[in-house]
């Protein structure tokens, strides 16, 4: 699995439904929480860090993403990150999940 | 709050039952207690379908010395029943844990708990579980501080634990 663009990142987990939290996230991180149907779930919560050495992400760091998005593969969170895996389907993973 | 929730410790109370693992020495984490509305023996890889899932990520346990060894891997679970950071102090009812999960991914120490999606980073596990504890008080006053008719049904039944369970202070 190859690295991916912490921009990248960010602009497909929006795309998915999840908002930038202003003001929020510790130190050097910015904090994104999961919206559906108007409701906040901040226990879906992304956390990404603002460092310069974090400008991409690779694999042992996107390993440690997998639960934070509630995924089980490393492939799903490529799929989610690129693209590949629509809105709806994310929707119908947390929804098996008994998270929404 | 509904019904269900307002009778919880009172339920938990009469209705929890200990359930051991084969051999409870076999490591130093405590032995998993899980609750059962049914009153029926259930064994942790059954017990999914009969109580709130949020349940199964606070641990019931006794207090036992860890061996020296637990703190030398880097992939460990810790279980908090106290989070102190600064003045601000979050207990967990006596008896109750908060599960942990600590691993290495390259230089990067992470602490977590997946149901409540609470991580804390550091550069070895000790500042990682401190930024995790920050990071769980912060979780808890904006949960708790959250309007129950902005929260989803997965956060809203995470605040009611936290509600029953936990408690926020300030120490001075």
């Amino acid at each position: 699995m190859g690295d991916i663009k912490r921009a990248v990142i960010k602009k497909s987990l929006k795309e998915k439904g999840f908002r930038l939290i202003k003001g929020k996230g510790r130190g050097d991180h910015e904090k994104l929480c999961f919206y559906h149907k108007g409701k906040r779930y901040p226990n879906i919560t992304v956390v990404l860090s603002r460092g310069s050495g974090y400008k991409t992400y690779s694999t042992p760091l996107l390993k440690y993403m997998k639960p934070l998005v509630h995924l089980d593969k490393l492939e799903d969170l490529q799929n989610l990150f690129r693209c590949p895996m629509s809105c709806n389907h994310y929707l119908s993973i947390l929804k098996k999940k008994e998270l929404l | 709050m509904p019904e269900k929730w307002e009778s919880l410790p009172e339920a938990i109370a009469k209705k929890a039952i200990l359930v051991r693992s084969s051999n409870p020495w076999s490591s130093w984490d405590p032995p998993q207690v899980k609750v059962n509305f049914n009153r029926k023996a259930v064994f942790p890889s059954q017990t999914t379908a009969n109580f709130p899932s949020a349940y199964s990520y606070l641990d019931w346990g006794q207090n036992r010395p860890r061996p020296a060894s637990a703190f030398a891997s880097p992939n460990r679970t810790v279980h908090l029943d106290r989070l102190s950071v600064g003045t601000a102090i979050l207990s967990i009812d006596s008896g109750l844990r908060l599960k942990v999960d600590l691993i290495r991914e390259g230089k990067t120490f992470v602490a977590f708990n997946v149901r409540f999606g609470v991580y804390g980073f550091g550069m070895d596990d000790e500042q990682a579980l401190k930024d995790f504890k920050a990071a769980f008080i912060e979780f808890y006053a904006d949960i708790v501080d959250s309007p129950e008719k902005e929260l989803g049904d997965s956060a809203l039944e995470l605040k009611k634990t936290l509600l029953t369970f936990a408690t926020l202070t300030c120490d001075g």
